[in-house]
Parts: structure tokens; sequence; C-alpha cells
């Protein structure tokens, strides 16, 4: 056989990849999978510096297990890797750690190769330890200059969301042109992920004066974007494999964490440079997961499957206290006027979380004038556009926007002892089928106030990522549940002249005229698209 | 025993305006009356109160029965104190008065947050409210004027939201906690019937609000005139107010122009003096307008001195281009005997009904044209004097006051002995 294997290893996605080493320009290499054999889907070279040669011996060829039959099974099959009429058995327990050696001690040329392949979505080594593997050796691994005589590369900014949600906006010129693009991965302690790099996507007209030494085409700039599956400990950071650079992993770029609303607003003015429409909506969607959170219920949350339970959470909510999560979009002073207008109708004190960055001085102001006014009595819990889950469960919880709330009835949302979804519908007695108002209130945003257990609350908003601007995005997918599982009554409010609240952080419009609220819909859009 | 407070937005010994006079005159009645009454005012706003207060200083008092409070600016728009701690502090000051009978000259500089706990903390005490303009239905100062200019008749969240420049939802909320306010009162009462009407328009409940002129105490000086004094001051017109744009003053000088302008018909001369305003403050806020020959300004004036120099003119003109109230410059002409020429809208048009020459709003042809029709005829005039009646006086102010609010008649509201009377007198 004229390959020499070194590693070959079967990925998350059941890709088989094979690295080594040959002198044949276009090897013939096959994998024969029991009595199947599978021609690899891409074949990548790159040079060894080992091998005491610059040319591209190294080679890394992908073999793609999802076109055997569906009755093969790669676990228990026999595989052999083929070149001509060689054959070379692959062990199963090869396949599955020579991915872990291969990052351990691959030679570093093979080593980019992988991670070139990691950036480019053909190989997923999703694998907490072995992003692990990965972060060590690139930690102390240099980094590339910007500047060399063949290309430059900007960095105009490099920001993560502490969602984990992050954008590289920057640019590239080079000398020379290559069939390779810029790929990215991110990388912090325990996740490496791709970043879906646009290339050549944003106009950079002001490069011009770059035009004498690399080729200007004035749309220069390029974009990417990446999601971290989970909260990020410690330092990220962005490395950039430039093309037909194989000797060295490539510029690392350090990521700023700022806050989630920073990052959308730099998102949303970026997006405005990209020429070509669909390539707006890629980066977001770059940032977003893969499919929509969908909450489960858990009956023992709900309070509602066994009779006795159901009528022990009706009791609850009946008699309790109440934590008030409240998007207040008025203005700060009317806070006070929303607060009394619903303490006639607590059956128990009154606990606010207020979706708000601070607590201004109108606002204290606010809610101890309100204090002052309520009987049940009332409690400032927090002022943080995240909701934290307290350490003992409100029996009610109720969210709600401001000026929702001061136009609805608070009466019922206060006082069912069932869960309670309320909605303004407008064209809902024109189209009165439930599906239709149940999309309708994902579509259109429709004004809403939900009002259940606390239990129930914190147990499925546990189970939606941090994965929008807004907790009220969250709360939407919570609610519909609810509305769909007919864990909620529905009540649809027939209320006119409704106006909606312009004031609070989520009110603030971006550069695009959407408003965080806005901005969250779009999202969700991007992922059903994509999962459509 | 029933103690009387009246609550007033300003205090008269620091600014004159209309609500705070007819504030102090009904507490100075009372007090003659041997009432247990007080009297709370603030002071309008950051800037009085620095004049006036000490920097840690909450109250002045004026006597023992007289107090001004150091207000601290009060945002209009939402008719609360910026700070729960001064609400905290004058609801104290307003609960520990214990009054029987609480009577608001307006809510503003008060709060409505302040008036909601001494309602909570006082459930059997009266609590009154004179409105004194539309500050509950417009946020535009209170005039229903547009921004634009145009008048304005009736609010709605979309229009006020155009006109005001806020969102609609801002004013669903204020139309609800002023709406709140006001039901707290035990009667609403309005110095004219056309504000009556915009309140009961807006969502007050028809019936709620009574309507009772601002009492005016005067001396009728009035004597009989010859024909020759008729015709004299026939040819005499006066203003009396300030250079504010919607006093109407640069409509008046409009239609001076317009007079001057056709000098050449005129066979008798005709004056129009200006009080309450100089030249230099005319032409500061309206530096392109060239006043007339037969304008002249004459400047400030006291207001105890206003009926008697109104009784030097013919005919009193009030232009202003908004909806007006019950202004006091009205009962004042009618104390004075003098008829009026006036903007044919709101509580002007209704308080010169029978005895003003009206004229069509902002137009100053139409106004110069109604000048022209009386000029020079003591016929006229002297027909438009017999049409006046005498202004309410305080006395009259006050038995309507108590036929409104259910307060009884003929009787001391505290309920005192003559010697308890006496004393609370020199006490006072």
């Amino acid at each position: 056989m004229q390959m020499n294997l070194d590693f070959c290893f079967i990925d998350d996605a059941g890709v088989v990849a094979v690295a080594g080493w040959t002198t044949e320009v276009q090897p013939q290499l096959r994998l024969h999978v029991d009595d199947e054999t599978l021609a690899p889907v891409a074949i990548t070279r790159h040079a060894r510096r080992d091998l005491r040669s610059s040319e591209p011996l190294g080679l890394v060829a992908l073999f793609d297990l999802s076109g055997l039959r569906g009755d093969t099974d790669p676990a228990r099959a026999t595989i052999h890797l083929a070149e001509g009429s060689d054959y070379i058995e692959i062990q199963p327990d090869r396949l599955a750690e020579d991915a872990t050696r291969l990052v351990e001690i691959g030679v570093d040329e093979v080593f980019f190769a992988l991670l070139r392949l990691i950036a480019q979505r053909r190989v997923v080594l999703a694998d907490r330890r072995m992003a692990g593997e990965i972060y060590g050796r690139l930690r102390l691994a240099p980094s590339a200059g910007r500047e060399t005589e063949n290309r430059i590369l900007g960095i105009d900014s490099c920001q993560m969301a502490p969602s984990g949600q992050g954008a590289v906006i920057g640019w590239y010129l080079s000398a020379r042109v290559s069939p390779e693009p810029i790929c990215a991965l991110a990388i912090a302690d325990g996740s490496v992920v791709p970043v879906d790099i646009l290339s050549g996507s944003m106009a950079r007209s002001d490069l011009s004066a770059y035009a004498p030494r690399f080729r200007f085409s004035g749309s220069d700039g390029f974009c990417g974007g990446w999601r971290f599956p989970g909260k990020v400990d410690g330092a990220a950071r962005l490395l950039l494999m430039l093309p037909d650079e194989s000797f060295g992993p490539g510029v690392m770029v350090a990521v700023d964490t700022v806050p989630a609303a920073d990052l959308a607003r730099h998102v949303t003015q970026a997006a405005l440079g990209i020429e070509d429409m669909a390539d707006r909506g890629r980066l977001r969607r770059a940032m977003l997961p893969a499919a929509l959170p969908t909450p489960r219920m858990d009956m023992e949350d709900s309070g509602t499957a066994e009779p006795g339970e159901a009528e022990q959470g009706e009791t609850e909510l009946g008699r309790g206290d109440t934590l008030l999560i409240l998007d207040h979009d008025l203005p700060d002073c009317d806070l006070r006027d929303v607060l009394r207008r619903i303490g006639p109708h607590l059956t128990g004190p009154l606990s606010l979380h207020l979706l708000r960055p601070r607590l201004t001085p109108v606002l204290q102001n606010a809610v101890e004038g309100a204090a002052r006014e309520m009987a049940a009595g009332l409690h400032l819990r927090g002022a943080s556009l995240a909701i934290a889950r307290p350490g003992d469960s409100p029996a009610r919880v109720v969210f709600a926007r401001s000026s929702t709330l001061f136009q609805f009835d608070p009466e019922p949302i206060f006082t069912s002892a069932r869960p309670i979804v309320t909605l303004l519908d407008p064209i809902g007695t024109i189209l009165a089928a439930p599906q239709a108002t149940a999309d309708r209130f994902a579509r259109d945003l429709l004004p809403f106030v939900l009002s259940v257990p606390g239990a129930l609350f914190h147990a499925l908003l546990d189970q939606v990522p941090a994965i929008f601007l807004t907790e009220e995005a969250r709360v939407r997918l919570l609610a519909e549940t609810l509305i769909l599982e007919g864990q909620a009554v529905l009540t649809r409010v027939d209320c006119h002249s409704f106006f909606e609240g312009k004031s609070g952080p989520h009110a603030q419009s971006f550069l695009d005229g959407s408003d965080w609220h806005a901005f969250d819909a779009r999202s969700r859009q991007l992922i059903e698209e994509a999962g459509a | 025993m029933s103690r009387i407070v009246i609550v007033s937005h300003s205090h008269p010994n620091l600014r004159y305006g209309g609500g705070e006079v007819a504030a102090y005159r009904q507490f100075q009645h009372l007090l003659t009356l041997g009432e247990d009454v007080f009297f709370v005012g603030s002071t309008i706003g950051p800037e009085d109160s620095a004049r006036f207060f000490g920097p840690s200083q909450q109250v002045i008092s004026f006597g023992p029965r007289d107090f001004c409070l150091r207000g601290r600016g009060m945002d209009g728009f939402v008719m609360e104190q910026a700070e729960i701690r001064d609400e905290d502090w004058i609801f104290e000051f307003l609960l520990a008065l214990r009054g029987d009978v609480y009577h608001f000259h307006h809510f503003w500089n008060i709060g409505a947050g302040t008036i909601r706990r001494l309602r909570a903390a006082l459930p059997e005490a009266k609590f009154i409210c004179t409105l004194h303009e539309l500050t509950a239905i417009c946020a535009n100062h209170g005039q229903m004027v547009k921004r634009s200019g145009e008048l304005c008749y009736a609010g709605s969240e979309v229009a006020c939201a155009a006109c005001v420049a806020r969102p609609p939802i801002d004013f669903v909320l204020r139309r609800t906690r002023m709406l709140e306010m006001l039901d707290l009162f035990d009667h609403l009462l309005s110095p004219s019937e056309f504000l009556r009407q915009r309140f009961e328009n807006w969502g007050v409940a028809p019936g709620r609000i009574a309507v009772i002129e601002n009492g005016l105490d005067h001396h009728d000086g009035a004597r009989p005139e010859t024909e020759a004094e008729l015709l004299a001051k026939s040819r005499r017109f006066a203003f009396f107010g300030q250079a504010t744009p919607t006093k109407g003053l640069d409509v008046l000088i409009r239609a001076a122009a317009l007079i001057e302008a056709a000098d050449e018909e005129l066979e008798q001369p005709l004056s129009i003096e200006i009080h309450g305003v100089d030249k230099d403050g005319f032409t500061r806020m309206w530096p392109d307008l060239a006043v007339p020959a037969c304008v002249h300004f004459r400047g400030r004036y006291r207001p105890q001195d206003c009926v008697d120099i109104m009784r030097g003119y013919g005919w009193i003109i009030i232009p202003s281009v908004w909806w007006e109230n019950s202004p006091v410059v009205i009962q004042e002409a009618r104390a004075a005997g003098t008829p009026m020429i006036a903007s044919d809208i709101g509580g002007m048009a209704e308080k010169t009904a029978g005895w003003g020459v009206p004229f069509r709003v902002g137009d100053a042809g139409a106004l110069a044209q109604a000048i022209l029709s009386v000029h020079g005829s003591p016929e006229t005039l002297a027909e438009y004097r017999a049409r006046i009646t005498p202004p309410l006086d305080l006395a009259g102010f006050e038995r309507e006051w108590r036929d409104a609010c259910g307060l009884g008649r003929g009787q001391n509201l505290a309920g005192f002995s003559q010697p308890q009377m006496k004393r609370r007198q020199a006490d006072g």
C-alpha cells in the first residue's frame, strides 16, 4: 500500500477520517465496510515538514458512512482501507480513539488540517473532552501575524455575549488567488465550534489604498458567527485559518465578552453592510441553535396531572405569594400605577423582578410609592434583564409587559386558580380557529400575560436556553407549550384601543429599525426556516 | 367639629395666578367667618424654592394657619411627586392637619399619589377639588391648544400622541391616573360651564361637577355718566394681561394696525391701552410686529387697582387664542361695569354672553371690525353696560359652595361657640 496510515477515526456525524501521507498525487483510496465499498467524499492534502518535503504529501480522506445500506452497523462491521489491491484492516478501537491520538501526538500539519475540516463542518467532533484536548494543544500555539508579504487581515470586532453567541467582523486582502476560503473556529475550554465565515461579503471601499500590494475587490470585508452550546467558562479565542498556510494554526484573536444587546446592535449594523440578502440571515443564523427549544411538561411540575395534585396547585395559586416578572415598557414613573392597579387583586404578598438593567431612582421611587399603597405588601426582588431562579419558588409567577398588564383586566390574572395565558388577539373573533390563534401568538407577537405556578414556570423556562435578547422570547415558547398541551386556560381579552409601550431597553431600536422583540422574532424565524 | 384645609398648587404671596388667588380669597373669607380653616400653598418649582427657602427648609408659614410648602417642581404630564420622600412629607403634613374638609384648588405640586394616600388615610373626610383649567385632560400645558397652534376640541390617546410626541400608551396611563384621582373627590367644582362640559366629554360622569364661579369681592364704584363721558369712553379700549402667546395680544396689535391703515375713515380718535405688558416685553415676544400709534403700553399694574383702572375705559378686549376658563379679567370687567370684546370660544364666550361683543378667535380683521362697530357709539356702550350684572362675591361663592358640597348653610362649619371663634380669630 502506497499510503502511510497514521490515524483513522469516526466522527460524531458518521464520517470516517483517514489521515496519513502518500507520494501518490491521486491515491485511489476506498473504504470497505463488510461487503460495501465507499469512495472518499473529500481528500485534502497538506505539506509535512517531518517528511522533509514542501510537496503536499500529507492527506486526510473522508468517507461518509451514511451512504451505507440501512442494515449495516459500522460498530460491528469489518472495515478495511484499500488502495488499489492493498488492504489494511481498521480495528474498531482505533476508530474510537484515533481522533484523540491525532490531537495529542499528530504532527502539527495534520492537526491543523483536522482543525480546518472541523471549521468547514466536514468533521464533527463536538465532545467536551475532545474540545478540551484541542483547546489545550492550541493554548500555547503562537498566532500568525496579521500582515505578511502575501496577505493582510484586519479584525474590526470579535465579540461574544455571555450566552456564548458571537460574531466577528473583519477584512482580508491577499496578493494571490486561492480556492481555499477563510475558515475559523471559536475556542474555549471544553468547547470548540465552527464559525460560519462569510468571506468577501461586505463592501469595504475604504480598503482601496491596499490595492497596489493586494488584490482589492471592494467587497473584501468578511463576517462570521458562532454559538457555543452553553455558557463558556473563561476566555474564548477565535482561530482564523487563512488560505495556503498549513504550517501554522492561523491567526488567534481574543474574543471580547459584551452584553447581548451590544452584540445584537453590532451584528445588526454589520448585517446592513452585507450585500447579499441571503448572507444577512446566514450571519444571524450562525449564532442560533439548530432547532427551536421546546420545553416539555413535567407533570410533577404542572401540578395538574393528578386530581389531588391539581387541587394542591390550585390552592397554592389561590393563597400564595406572587412573583411578578415585569418588562416595564412605560416611562419609569408609571411603574407605580401599574403596580397599584394589581394591588387589590393580590391574595398574598407580591415580589417584583424588573426586567431592567438597573434600578433607576425614578423606578425605585415608583416601587416605594406603590408599596405605600398596596396592603398585600410589595418587595422588590431585583432588577436585571435576565430572570434568575429564586431560592424558593413562589406560588405564582406572572410574566407581563407593563403596557399589557395595565390595559388588561388584572383580576383573572392574579386570582385564577389555574395557569392562564391571557392574550390580545384583535382579529381572533374573525379567525377563531385555535391553531390560528396559536400561530398568531408567535407570528404577530400578540401581547400576553402568563400566570402559572412558580415551580412550573421555572421548570419550563430552564429548558429554554438563553438564545434570545429578551426573556419574553423564552417565555413565549413556554406559553406556547402550555397552550398546545392544554395545560393553561387561554383567555382572549376584549380590549380595544390597545397601545404598546415604547419605553425601556427592549423598545430601543437597532440601526435597521427593529427593537429587541423584533430582533428576537427574526431569530426565531431564522431557526424555524432552517428547520422547515 | 369641622376643620377645612384649602390646598393650592401655589401661594399668592409668591405668584399671583387666578387659581391660587381664588383659593386664598376663599381661605381669607372663611377665616373672617371664624371657620377652623388652614391654607396650604406651595412654591411651583425649584427656582422659587431656592429664592425663598433655606437649603433644608420645607415650609414657610405666613401665619399660624397659612403655609407655603417647598415645591420641588412637578412634571405636569405625570402629576406625581418625583421623589417619594417628598410625597411622604406632604402627605404627612396634610394628614397632620386632620381636616374634615380638604378643598384642593388644582393638584399640580401636590401630586396624585399624595391625594390618593390622603384619601385612603382619611376616608371620612370630605374631599373637594376645583378644576381651574384643563391640565388633567391636556398634557400641552392644559390649554387644549395643539402644538401646531390649532384649537383642540377633544383629547384622545392618538391625537394627544401626535400633538405631544409621546406614545399613545402614555396617555392611556395618564388619563386613567387622572380620572382615578378625580374620582376620589366627593365634589368636583368648575368655575365655568365650558370646563365642566370638557371634563364630562372626557370621561367624568355627568352631574359630578358643579359650576361655581370664583368669588370676587368688589365695591360698587360706578356712577351715572353723561353722554359726553360715554362718548369719550367709547373711544377708549384696553387690554389687561400678559405677553404670553395664548393671550392673543398679537391679534389685538394686528387689529389695531388694520384700523390705523383705514385711519382716514375714522372721524373720532381711538386709543388702545395695554396693561400688564410694557413695550419691551411685547417686542421680545413679537419682534416683527410694528406697534401702531393708537396703541399705548402702560406696563404692570397692582391687581387690587385693576377694577378702578378698568372703569376708565369703554371696552376691555380679551383676545385670547386659547379657550380660557373663567378668567379673572372678565370678573374684574364685570365689577368695573365695563363691557368686553371677546374671542368667541370657551370660557370667554360663556362668561361674556349678553354683555360682550364676540369676534372670531385669532382673527385680527374680525377684531378690528368688532372694535369699529362700537367705537364712538355712546348708545351702544350704554346699552352693553346696562346688561352687566355684578360678579359673584365671596359671600355668594361661600353660599353656593356650601350648597354644592353639602356643607350646610348659615352655620359656621366648625360648629364653634362664639368664644371659641373669637379665640381662633385671635390665633389666626
